[in-house]
């Protein structure tokens, strides 16, 4: 099990990591989620040994790591750019880190063969890396991780660099080889639906500091805060409502109703999901509330609506 | 990355400047300012200073100009259009850039020379100069101007059109604006190109039109005034000092924030028959003016379409009353001179693109420049330097050596200017990856580095290789007698009378220009790796 402890790092006078302390837990994956900034790659990046920390330690199964160098880790690293050798084949790529291990070159050939196999890329061993398309690289850089088996494979915002749709194709897959194989992995990324989906366990980030950490669905349910649930995706997160809440909460749309005793508010704008069309409403103190109203009424119009307790939930 | 001791290998090039660079150019200003028993002022005004400086700038600046004039159209094309054999034609126009001056100067003459093919004799004539520049630079200015005119949104110029503006009126108001960094850069390089001339003036040029390179030869050579020579060299070291400071200031405000697009969204096949007519007029234009002087060569060396001989390269092996080895000898000497010269400016080359790439420290950016100056210093004050300089602390002015060094100085710019920006690309990012996957720093420098960095060394010794083939300037100076270089030998034959002269001259101007070409389509096919 990898355990970072303290961990302290500072580009100048800022901490661009801020005393964090969190374990990856063996054969399971976990997803490191937040804004850009917020010092995942840095932690990453440390604790590869790539970086380093002014205070802090990173251990594994309490050995000290710290001191040692980058090649004698074990851990994999997937880059966000993939950084694959511009002069090496697919092959080369993918069988470089057994190389460095002293693989003699027949187990080396197998391997590679073999890894490529679980990415889809099967037969690519002799192409040049310049003539692959984006979503080939990225195969091939998850296939040069994976090859030596590190015994931690970290993975920095892997399908970062590739168009929506090829990335909502590509996450549940890398899923399937991260799980197929027990891999323990550490996958940063600023996307919640991708840590959400793939992850057994979830670190968020803000600004250096751990937010919130626990499963995904203990996650969703209760948000550690308001900025938590915001980043996360909720609608309605208020840090107070008038006459509703004078703590943080999060209110459904659903639970917002037409009633000539409510609050008063203005329809600002329409959206339209899958699930109907909800109405963006200003409230006085200039607060913004998403509501499923059905018909949606004209932008402009003035109303009044109340929030039914029940689809609400406080926050903290 | 850190590389202990990198700081200290810089000694090496710096040695080397400072002994084959630094020290010629001190000892330059003492002749010319010390030793001399004319007072200066006297010194500069015998014997036409001022009508030499004010030949060379006016000369420059009509090259120059023609070349722009030439040029831009040319680059308009290259940018804006796809056309059949494009990469054909790209290489075509880049032939004479690659040229040794000599082979210029050589296939002007079988063009337009006494007995030139073109039955005009413009030998001695001002338009001769002009057109020989012309010829040698339009290259400079297309692969100068065209990559940033390819990558400037064409929509910017339909937006213009759809405003009201005419062809010339876009081509004014928003292309020239944009494309005006590029168009500077190249005007400022050819200006110096030009400025420093010395092959083709020499040739081409008469007795009257000398630049400031002629003057200084034709003093200490010929007359045998080094002081004269060394204030000469003074002055031109000054005008070529001033040309680099204005081309480094146009160099820092370069361009011009905007959205650079990737080539293949910009051109595009000529449309309309006009369109046509001009892209394929320009074209073939072009493609006639750069293959012609060099296709009158070919016929002249083998003494022309009239009674065609090979008469003049057979008896190329044999030594006549007036030259003192056989050109055949002239060859294999440049050859051997262009190897020496290839390996001396790699290795110097070499640790000094690598002081530069890894130390990014201010150290760093100042010994880079340092490292340029000679590229800038004309060739004629590089061999004057030579030979007035190089008698202490050892006599190198007798010594085989002291012509692969000249040409090693002239060439190391090169080789650091293809090979550091490789090694400073070679992203920190990929040594990391290899560090993860379990490469040792040493074992990551020979496995990602390294393959890398020899490519780009390879073509920088090419290069070296080439740039060591076609000196002329230095070379005239210090070539003993006994061990002419082929350039030598071709203006030695030149300046001769008689229709012999003349056809071995342009059968040695025919060997020159293709062991040119085959070292530069060395070079051309290690570019094409993919790095």
């Amino acid at each position: 099990m990898l355990m970072v402890r303290d961990l302290t790092v500072r580009f100048g006078s800022e901490a661009a990591v801020d005393d964090v302390t969190f374990d990856v837990p063996n054969g399971r994956i976990t997803a490191m989620l937040g804004p850009s900034g917020s010092g995942k790659s840095t932690i990453l990046r440390f604790i590869a040994g790539l970086e380093v920390a002014e205070r802090g330690e990173v251990l594994w199964d309490g050995e000290r790591l710290t001191q040692v160098p980058t090649h004698e880790r074990n851990f994999g690293l997937m880059f966000q750019d993939y950084a694959l050798f511009p002069h090496r084949t697919v092959a080369g790529n993918v069988g470089f880190g057994l190389r460095m291990r002293g693989d003699d070159a027949t187990s080396v050939e197998q391997r590679v063969t073999e890894v490529l196999d679980w990415v889809g890329l099967a037969g690519f061993e002799g192409r040049a890396i310049p003539t692959l398309s984006g979503g080939e690289q990225q195969r091939v850089a998850l296939a040069r991780a994976l090859a030596p088996a590190p015994r931690l494979l970290m993975l920095d915002e892997p399908v970062g660099s590739l168009d929506r749709q090829l990335r909502s194709r590509l996450v549940p897959e890398l899923g399937v080889i991260l799980r197929d194989h027990e891999i323990t992995a550490l996958y940063v990324t600023h996307d919640q639906d991708e840590a959400m989906s793939l992850a057994d366990q979830l670190i968020v980030l803000r600004n250096g500091q751990i937010a919130q950490k626990g499963a995904p669905g203990e996650v969703w349910d209760q948000p550690a805060d308001v900025w938590t649930a915001r980043f996360l995706g909720f609608d309605n997160v208020f840090d107070s409502l008038p006459g509703v809440s004078d703590t943080p909460i999060i209110v459904r749309s659903d639970a917002v109703s037409l009633d000539d005793g409510g609050l008063p508010a203005v329809v600002i704008a329409h959206r339209f999901r899958v699930s109907g069309p909800e109405a963006v409403l200003r409230l006085e103190n200039a607060d913004e509330l998403v509501a499923d109203l059905d018909p949606a009424p004209p932008v402009g119009t003035r109303l009044r609506v109340s929030i039914d307790r029940a689809g609400t939930r406080t926050l903290g | 990355m850190n590389r202990p001791g990198l700081r200290w290998l810089a000694v090496v090039p710096a040695a080397f400047l400072a002994w084959f660079y630094a020290y010629p150019i001190v000892r330059i200003w003492w002749v010319g300012f010390v030793t001399g028993d004319d007072g200066l002022l006297d010194a500069i005004g015998t014997a036409g200073v001022s009508d030499a400086a004010a030949f060379t700038v006016a000369q420059a600046a009509a090259s120059t100009a023609l070349t722009l004039l030439v040029g831009i159209p040319i680059a308009g094309i290259f940018a804006r259009f796809e056309f059949p054999l494009k990469r054909t034609i790209r290489a075509i126009i880049t032939i004479p850039f690659v040229l040794p001056t000599v082979v210029v100067a050589a296939a002007f003459l079988a063009l337009l020379g006494p007995r030139g093919t073109l039955g005009v004799d413009l030998e001695g004539t001002v338009a001769a100069i002009l057109v020989a520049h012309v010829f040698y630079n339009v290259s400079v200015v297309v692969r100068t101007v065209a990559p940033l005119w390819e990558s400037i949104d064409p929509r910017l110029e339909a937006a213009a059109a759809t405003l009201g503006a005419n062809r010339w009126r876009v081509f004014r108001e928003v292309t020239l604006p944009l494309i005006q960094p590029a168009v500077a850069a190249a005007a400022a390089l050819v200006f110096l190109f030009t400025f420093t001339s010395f092959g083709v003036v020499l040739i081409l040029g008469s007795l009257e039109h000398a630049t400031l390179e002629v003057a200084i030869w034709r003093r200490a050579v010929g007359a045998f005034d080094l002081q004269g020579a060394a204030l000469l060299s003074i002055l031109q070291l000054i005008g070529v000092a001033t040309l680099l400071g204005l081309y480094g200031r146009s160099q820092r405000n370069r361009r011009v924030q905007q959205n650079l697009l990737a080539a293949r969204h910009t051109t595009r096949r000529a449309r309309s028959g006009p369109e046509r007519i001009a892209v394929t007029a320009g074209l073939t234009a072009v493609v006639i003016f750069t293959l012609g002087p060099l296709l009158s060569l070919a016929i002249q060396s083998f003494g022309g379409l009239d009674n065609p001989t090979l008469s003049y390269y057979s008896t190329l092996d044999q030594r006549d009353f007036a030259f003192a080895v056989p050109p055949t000898e002239a060859v294999a000497n440049s050859v051997t001179f262009a190897a020496v010269a290839a390996v001396i400016a790699a290795i110097v080359g070499g640790i000094a693109a690598a002081v530069v790439a890894y130390e990014r420290t201010s150290f760093a950016t100042v010994f880079d420049t340092v490292l340029m100056l000679p590229l800038g210093t004309s060739a004629v004050t590089v061999g004057f330097g030579f030979l007035v300089a190089l008698d202490r602390p050892i006599d190198l002015r007798t010594s085989f050596i002291i012509v692969p060094l000249a040409h090693a100085l002239v060439a190391i710019p090169f080789v650091v200017r293809t090979t550091a920006p490789v090694m400073a690309a070679v992203r920190s990012r990929l040594r990391e990856a290899a560090a993860v996957l379990g490469a040792s720093p040493r074992r990551a420098f020979r496995e990602v580095d390294l393959p890398l960095i020899s490519k780009a060394l390879g073509v920088g010794t090419s290069f070296a290789f080439a740039v060591s083939l076609g000196e002329f300037g230095a070379t005239t100076f210090i070539a003993r007698p006994e061990r002419p270089t082929l350039p030598v030998a071709i203006e030695r034959f030149l300046g001769r009378p008689g229709g012999e002269s003349f056809g071995r001259a342009m059968a040695m101007s025919v060997i020159l220009m293709l062991v040119t070409a085959a070292s530069v389509a060395l070079i051309d096919r290690h570019r094409d790796g993919d790095f």
